[in-house]
């Protein structure tokens, strides 16, 4: 069952676009990595699925299904219809947490206030709710931790929070911005298992927006890479992480040191150059200029189509490359 | 041997808490006891629990916040009692890089503002250096007309990266500098660092959860827990024979690429319960844990060459099992 199809969809702020007809769609309960380089378009395109982008232009559509069978296009709902979805059917966790907390308000006052919009808890049930939740994310000390105000948190604890608010209501559709950038190992791989649990007990489904692909690997049954504004790859898994297609995917995996094999390396291999402005994209493939398997044709003339390479009926492996077969072999 | 760049010297942090308005306040410890050096040229990580005081640690080391008890010396200087006046031309020496960039630049200046004040402060008028910086942080000349608002959050990490090295710094703090970046823009970044440690013997305090990267950039590790600093050794010594338990267990934990997780519900009751103030901070979470372990603070012991370890069983084999 479809949770959530996006068609097309593009952002623009008055110049060229930001997002850039991005599609995916994403089944009930299942668990999208969002991956790519910092200024793709991941956390502007997940605002417009909020509605929650200031300005700019949002174009394409996102069709949400809800469990209850109402069906809404994220991409122009009306403020109206947007209060009734958010919190309670689609919650965000959001990349920056000093920011999306109010400094001057208890943390008890804040989860308070959403246990009361999104799940009707009052009083002592909330504050009970509360602390459990809280207990839920690794916090030691939750009492303590209620009444003090953001500034006083570690930043690793106003993530924690911030999970906790978003999971409150047992979203069907919940969209993390680099939830667990501040969190230690130990925390992070409790908090991960606990939104597992979460998925596997309501049928949460769950965009996560990472850079730590080792991460992304612990908890995605797909990863969708980001380049550009456009998806450059989507694969399952278990796929991408065997045998990635696209050659800013194998980069990716190439960048990041594994916890295995740091010593005996001095540097971190670098990919030259870098990610071309939205302006001065030219009309090949976005990554051709930092490619080394590129070839000016067709690489550089004619921009690749988003392929399904898949074997099977019915499984999506998409890539974004003109010589994807080329290098497979 | 010279003096450390930075030594931090028995240093407790204490905050007062309250039940409710008229409770009777309490004392919480977000640091105990810590003592390390920053040696000249040095690249010193610290990773460890969430909330356990790294960021604290660098707060005080660059004297944003006092210590409770204890003393910082910056090149054998005691920089404890100094008045902010007298501190001010060491403020310039050592530099933070925030954890949280939006809140370290101003939303109302322009990247050319924000990146010329650091200049200015040195004296220098020209922006080639500015060019420079931008080109090695992968941002273009167009960045700079631009505010803080108009960034992505990994774009803005690197301007404050920016920002901390126009100052030409001898120490710098990066309090998780590179979590928000993609893996491409930190190679870039983690290679940056390495390089200006070797060209002009810059020292760095170099906080950070992914142990990939704190491994292969840190010449050697502190780990912390609740506080204290419970083991700090060569980085290469402490990820092959890691020799507190805690350490042992945050190695087991780190994410691998191809790894996956089973989900589970229940919370580890041990992380629950409050920290021990007589014993180890980690007793109630250790498998290896004897009953003077709850009774009596484990001292720092050299356990090997330059390898410390706060544990009183720090003879256990902690080994990984697939080493
Ligand atoms: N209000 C705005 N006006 C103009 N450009 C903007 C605005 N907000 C974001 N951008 C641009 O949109 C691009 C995408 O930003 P976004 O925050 O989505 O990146 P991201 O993929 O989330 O990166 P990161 O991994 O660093 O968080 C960036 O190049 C950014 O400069
Ligand atoms: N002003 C304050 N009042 C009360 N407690 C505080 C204050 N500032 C910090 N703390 C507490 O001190 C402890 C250490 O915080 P710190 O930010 O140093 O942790 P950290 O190791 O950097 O964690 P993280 O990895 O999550 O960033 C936390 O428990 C925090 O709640
Ligand atoms: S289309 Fe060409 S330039 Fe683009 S990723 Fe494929 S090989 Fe590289
Ligand atoms: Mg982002
Ligand atoms: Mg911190």
């Amino acid at each position: 069952m479809t949770l959530l199809a996006v068609r097309d969809l593009g952002v623009d702020f008055g110049g060229p676009p930001i997002v850039d007809g991005v599609s995916f769609s994403m089944k009930r309960g299942e668990i999208v990595a969002l991956v790519g380089e910092s200024g793709s378009g991941k956390s502007v395109a997940s605002l417009a699925l909020m509605g929650l982008l200031g300005r700019g232009n949002v174009t394409g559509s996102a069709i949400l299904r809800l469990n209850d069978g109402r069906e809404t296009d994220l991409a122009r709902i009306s403020s109206r219809e947007r209060r009734g979805v958010l919190g309670r059917h689609v919650s965000m966790i959001f990349q920056d947490p000093l920011s999306s907390l109010d400094p001057i308000q208890t943390i008890g006052a804040q989860m308070r206030e959403v246990l009361s919009l999104h799940c009707g808890l009052r009083g002592g049930k909330a504050q009970a709710r509360a602390i459990e939740l809280l207990h839920e994310v690794g916090i030691v000390d939750p009492q303590a931790c209620l009444k003090l105000i953001p500034q006083r948190l570690s930043g690793g604890m106003r993530q924690r929070v911030l999970i906790a608010m978003a999971i409150a209501g047992e979203p069907e559709l919940l969209l993390a911005d680099e939830p667990t950038t501040a969190l230690d190992v130990t925390v992070q791989a409790q908090v991960l298992r606990l939104l597992l649990s979460l998925r596997a007990r309501s049928g949460m489904g769950m965009i996560f927006i990472t850079h730590n692909l080792a991460v992304a690997s612990s908890i995605a049954d797909r990863v969708i890479v980001l380049y550009a504004g456009q998806v450059v790859e989507d694969a399952p898994a278990d796929a991408f992480f065997a045998a990635p297609a696209m050659p800013y995917s194998k980069a990716l995996l190439g960048a990041a040191p594994g916890i295995d094999s740091v010593f005996g390396a001095r540097r971190l291999p670098i990919l030259r150059g870098q990610v071309p402005a939205p302006g001065e994209r030219g009309v090949g493939c976005r990554f051709a200029p930092r490619c080394d398997a590129m070839r000016p044709t067709p690489c550089q003339t004619q921009m690749p189509d988003l392929l399904n390479i898949a074997d099977g009926e019915n499984e999506v492996h998409a890539v974004r490359c003109g010589r994807w077969e080329e290098l497979a072999r | 041997m010279t003096a450390p760049v930075l030594s931090v010297q028995g240093v407790s942090k204490t905050y007062t808490q309250r039940a409710g308005l008229f409770g009777r306040p309490s004392q919480t410890y977000a640091l105990r006891d810590v003592s390390f050096d920053l040696r000249a040229g040095e690249i010193l990580g610290l990773v460890g629990e969430s909330g356990s005081g790294k960021t604290t640690v660098g707060r005080i080391a660059m004297r944003l916040i006092d210590p409770s008890e204890g003393k910082v010396y910056l090149a054998g200087q005691d920089v404890t009692a100094l008045s902010s006046t007298a501190l001010r031309p060491m403020r310039r020496r050592i530099q933070l890089i925030f954890q949280d960039p939006s809140a370290s630049l101003n939303p109302r200046q322009t990247i050319r503002q924000i990146l010329r004040t650091p200049l200015r402060l040195r004296g220098i008028t020209d922006d080639t250096e500015i060019a420079r910086m931008l080109a090695i942080i992968g941002m273009g000349a167009d960045a700079l007309d631009r505010t803080p608002a108009m960034f992505s959050g990994g774009q803005r990490q690197r301007l404050s990266i920016a920002r901390a090295l126009l100052m030409n710094p001898d120490i710098i703090v990066a309090d998780e500098a590179v979590s928000a970046l993609d893996v491409c823009v930190q190679a870039q970044v983690v290679n940056l660092l390495l390089d200006l440690r070797d060209q002009f013997g810059l020292s760095i305090l170099f906080i950070g959860h992914d142990l990939g990267v704190v491994g292969l950039i840190s010449d050697r590790i502190g780990v912390m827990f609740r506080g204290s600093l419970v083991e700090i050794a060569p980085s290469r010594g402490l990820f092959e024979r890691p020799r507190h338990p805690y350490t042992a267990r945050l190695l087991a934990a780190a994410p691998r690429q191809g790894g996956k997780l089973t989900p589970h519900a229940e919370v580890d009751a041990g992380r629950l319960s409050p920290t021990s103030t007589e014993g180890c901070a980690f007793a109630a979470l250790c498998s290896h844990a004897i009953t003077e372990c709850r009774t009596t603070r484990p001292v720092m012991r050299e356990t090997a060459p330059d390898h410390w370890t706060a544990c009183r069983r720090a003879d256990l084999d902690l080994r990984p099992a697939h080493c």
